[in-house]
């Protein structure tokens, strides 16, 4: 009996460590399954901030410079996104470093920031996001960048 | 009298738009028209001929010394593809102001600015800065002819003003007085005409017009954009992440 509840802590803990996680700021809950869309977390604020991480394969191993091009082109070049800011982040734990860029664009005459954290893990490319109107997210900035900074790998 | 019909006759030749072709400092077809008229050749390089002395007042500028340097006038007009039109039309109002220019016209995806000639193709270097520049069409039209053909024909206005003044002075028939006051007046008006076309050549060369509409970026052209092969990068951003 005792060997076997060992067996499923042991495939319980290496399940929840199979998939992507990011830790999300203080204010922020977690949405329903049915809303999650194409991302494996996603959280919002009261005040309408979302953050959410999705993993994307990576079928040929693709390096972090083409994926951050790539995302970059996509966002500036055919949906007139405004690059404002582009950082490095560091290793941490089990994830590879990743790039940091925020993006700003007008919606109805209003300006919204746009994140994106990318990291190329193996097959796997983690991309966290987060959004909102940007008189909204200027007070959260720390807060959403330590959340963007915190994706784990897991066992991907 | 004689010397009055020959004042209106020249300043009908050349008033009428006649002059569009010039030699010597005075217009050919009023050259021919003299000479048709009275026989004589109204060239200076054969003195004594008899409408010599209406043209003298001014002397003729030399030709090189009119013609020189070119006079050109610039105009550009852009396509340029841009994340934000609003913000990109106000810089290109500032570059203008910035530049010594200034605004000519505005809507709400272009605008049309006035830039120093010399600083035209610095506000090209700008502008391509601001965005993907889709199409651009620059034109240089030569003016010199036009510019020299308006300077000489107020020249010739001028002088026949002036003739017209002298004979005015001089004239005491009531009839022939209402007359010369009336051709005057006309070629008064005429050199004010022509002043004010000669002025807004000089502004046109001097200020080239740039005109410049802007597209916005997701609207671009399918051929500025490249598409790559994963579906997923046209899910992120905004519009997925904020909708629920």
């Amino acid at each position: 009996m005792r060997h076997s509840l060992t067996a499923i802590f042991v495939v319980l803990l290496a399940l929840s460590g199979c998939s992507p996680s990011m830790q999300f700021p203080p204010g922020f809950v977690e949405v329903e399954k049915y809303d999650l869309g194409p991302y494996d977390q996603r959280a919002v604020s009261a005040d309408g901030v979302v953050v959410a991480l999705r993993s994307e394969t990576n079928p040929k191993n693709a390096s972090l410079d083409f994926w951050v091009t790539a995302i970059r082109d996509e966002l500036v070049n055919r949906r007139g996104y405004f690059l404002t800011k582009e950082e490095p982040l560091a290793q941490s734990g089990d994830t590879a470093p990743g790039r940091l860029m925020t993006f700003t664009a007008q919606r109805s005459g209003v300006e919204f920031t746009y994140m994106a954290a990318v990291h190329v893990q193996g097959g796997k490319v983690l991309i966290a996001e987060a959004g909102g109107k940007s008189e909204t997210v200027v007070h959260r900035m720390d807060d959403l960048r330590k959340a963007l900074s915190s994706v784990r790998a897991g066992g991907v | 009298m004689r010397e009055l019909m020959l004042a209106f006759l020249v300043g009908a030749a050349c008033l009428s738009g006649g002059c569009q072709v010039s030699h010597g400092g005075r217009s050919l077809l009023a050259s021919k028209f003299l000479t048709a008229t009275f026989g004589a050749p109204a060239s200076e390089s054969e003195p004594g001929a008899p409408a010599e002395p209406l043209l003298e007042a001014e002397a003729p500028t030399p030709l090189l010394t009119v013609m020189s340097p070119r006079k050109v006038i610039y105009t550009g007009r852009f396509n340029v593809a841009v994340g934000d039109v609003d913000s990109s039309i106000q810089a290109v109002k500032a570059m203008a102001d910035n530049l010594g220019g200034y605004m000519l016209r505005m809507t709400v995806n272009a605008i049309a600015v006035r830039i120093p000639a010399a600083k035209f193709d610095s506000a090209v270097a700008e502008l391509a800065k601001l965005g993907t520049v889709i199409d651009k069409d620059i034109t240089a039209r030569d003016v010199t002819d036009q510019h020299l053909d308006l300077d000489m024909r107020l020249r010739n206005a001028k002088a026949l003003q002036k003739k017209l003044i002298a004979l005015l002075e001089k004239s005491q028939a009531v009839r022939d007085t209402l007359e010369i006051e009336k051709e005057l007046q006309r070629v008064s008006t005429e050199i004010e005409r022509i002043e004010g076309q000669i002025n807004k050549l000089s502004h046109d060369v001097a200020y080239s017009t740039l005109t410049v509409t802007f597209t916005l970026t997701r609207n671009a052209p399918a051929e500025t954009r490249v598409k790559l092969p994963f579906r997923w990068l046209g899910s992120l951003g905004l519009d997925q992440l904020l909708a629920f």
